[in-house]
This record gives C-alpha cells, sequence and structure tokens, in this order.
C-alpha cells in the first residue's frame, strides 16, 4: 500500500512520465480515451501537470498502462509503478496475435478480465 | 466411464479457483484462464453448450496448471503452447487407452467418426477429433 502524498503534490511526476509512455508507446489521448473511459480533457490536464481528483479514473489509467490501481499515487511519490501482474491465457484462441492484430478487441477482453478481477476482490472484502 | 476425468470435479477439488459465467464481446475467444498472484479466475461465455463449456474450462484448467504465458511472449510461442494445452485436455478428455478400446469395439460395425466418439465421451467435436489425431499419430 502507498502511503499518503499531499493532494497537490506530483502531479508534475505524473505529467512527466504519462507524456513518456504516450510517446514511447505510440498512443493517443483518442485511443486512451476509448479504451479507459477516461476523457480527452483529464488526459490533458494530467500532461499539464494539474490535479486530477477522480482517483478511480486515475486508476483505471494506471491499469490500461499495465500498473497496478496505484501506479500514479507511487509516481507522486516519486516511486515506480507496480507492474499488473496479471496473465490471460485463452481457449482456442492465440491472445498475441489477437493483440497485434485487433487490439480493439484484444482491449475488450482485458477490460472484462479487470471487471472479473474487481468482482472477486469484492467478493474476497 | 465414471472414471473419466472431469474439469467439474476437478474444479470443485481446487478452491483456489473461481469461476465466473460472463457475456463475452463479439468475437473468437469465448474464455479466458487469469492468474493475479494467488488469485486464480476462469472466465467462460455463458453462450456456451455444455460440451464446449467443459472443453474450454479443461482447457483453461490446464493452462492454470502449467503456468500462464507471459505477457508480451511472442504468437509463435503462444500457439505452441495453445496446441499443447489442447492436445493435453483432449487426453484428460478423451483418453487414448479408453479411445482405442472404444474404436477397436466399434470398427465390427464401421468406421468410427469423431461426431461417435463425441457423443461416447460426452465432449465437444473439436475435443474429439483432436483425441482421434492424438491415436493416429505414430509412437
Amino acid at each position: 500500500m502507498v502511503s499518503e502524498v499531499n493532494d497537490d503534490e506530483g502531479w508534475d511526476l505524473v505529467a512527466t512520465r504519462l507524456a513518456h509512455e504516450i510517446t514511447s508507446r505510440g498512443l493517443t489521448l483518442r485511443a486512451i480515451e476509448t479504451a479507459t473511459g477516461v476523457n480527452y480533457r483529464t488526459l490533458q490536464k494530467l500532461l499539464a501537470g494539474e490535479r486530477v481528483t477522480r482517483r478511480d479514473r486515475l486508476a483505471e489509467l494506471a491499469r490500461y498502462l499495465g500498473w497496478q490501481g496505484d501506479g500514479f499515487e507511487r509516481i507522486r511519490k516519486g516511486e515506480e509503478p507496480a507492474a499488473a501482474t496479471v496473465e490471460m491465457s485463452a481457449s482456442g484462441a492465440n491472445l498475441a496475435e489477437i493483440r497485434e492484430r485487433d487490439p480493439e478487441y484484444f482491449a475488450q477482453l482485458e477490460k472484462l478480465a479487470r471487471l472479473a478481477i474487481e468482482r472477486l476482490d469484492a467478493q474476497e472484502r | 466411464m465414471g472414471g473419466l476425468w472431469r474439469p467439474w470435479r476437478e474444479l470443485r477439488q481446487r478452491p483456489d479457483i473461481s469461476l465466473q459465467l460472463v457475456d463475452f464481446p463479439p468475437g473468437p475467444v469465448h474464455a479466458l484462464s487469469i492468474v493475479r498472484g494467488a488469485s486464480k479466475l476462469v472466465l467462460l461465455d455463458r453462450q456456451l453448450l455444455w460440451a464446449e463449456r467443459q472443453a474450454a474450462l479443461t482447457h483453461e484448467l490446464v493452462h492454470i496448471e502449467r503456468g500462464p504465458i507471459p505477457r508480451g511472449a511472442p504468437a509463435w510461442i503462444v500457439a505452441k503452447e495453445e496446441r499443447q494445452v489442447d492436445d493435453i485436455a483432449a487426453r484428460r478428455l478423451v483418453p487414448p487407452v479408453e479411445l482405442r478400446r472404444f474404436v477397436e469395439a466399434r470398427t465390427s460395425v464401421g468406421p468410427v467418426s469423431a461426431l461417435d466418439v463425441a457423443e461416447q465421451f460426452e465432449v465437444s467435436l473439436p475435443v474429439a477429433r483432436r483425441a482421434c489425431d492424438e491415436i493416429r499419430r505414430p509412437g
């Protein structure tokens, strides 16, 4: 668990890291918006180093980038986000091929998996 | 045939594995196994027919046993692993010894088709075909 960080601190670190991830992965803000539901304006705010209060949106974005939900809180503290350790296998299909050929469908499957894990977490709680 | 391996029985003996029936998006994937740390989860498309569910669950249980394919693995490695998992799943649901016995017993009546095997072993047609391929392989 990440310890608390002052709400106004660390957003410049978030901006730098998010810009780096977008560039290095060849992402667009529209693609992120479509996949995560985090709206374009919020993404622009993050890239400008502005504070975003919706933690659920930040968690969604972190998971999209392959991190655990608290990834941006860690970044704000100057720490490295922890990689989400979810691995998926599919019956009757090659997920690596699907990821390359049809990223939109792959994103839908990842979302399905994420929701299932959240349901499981809720049950365990 | 009461001693055959059955995925639902196996699942009952594995409290560490959770199962969820969900609606999958339209596309070729109808089952997923997910491993996150100690949590293991199988998702099955609720639209699957009974025999398809059984095949998919078996496939995913074998995946979990063998360990997940690392994210980012190239497609050819994933394809190889998927073939191996399919072979293991087919052998579990249709053991080669039982299948040979069935084929020998039925040969006097006529040629045995994959459909006959699917009916006899209560498995999906793709599983039956793979099991038949398995006993045709030399060695």
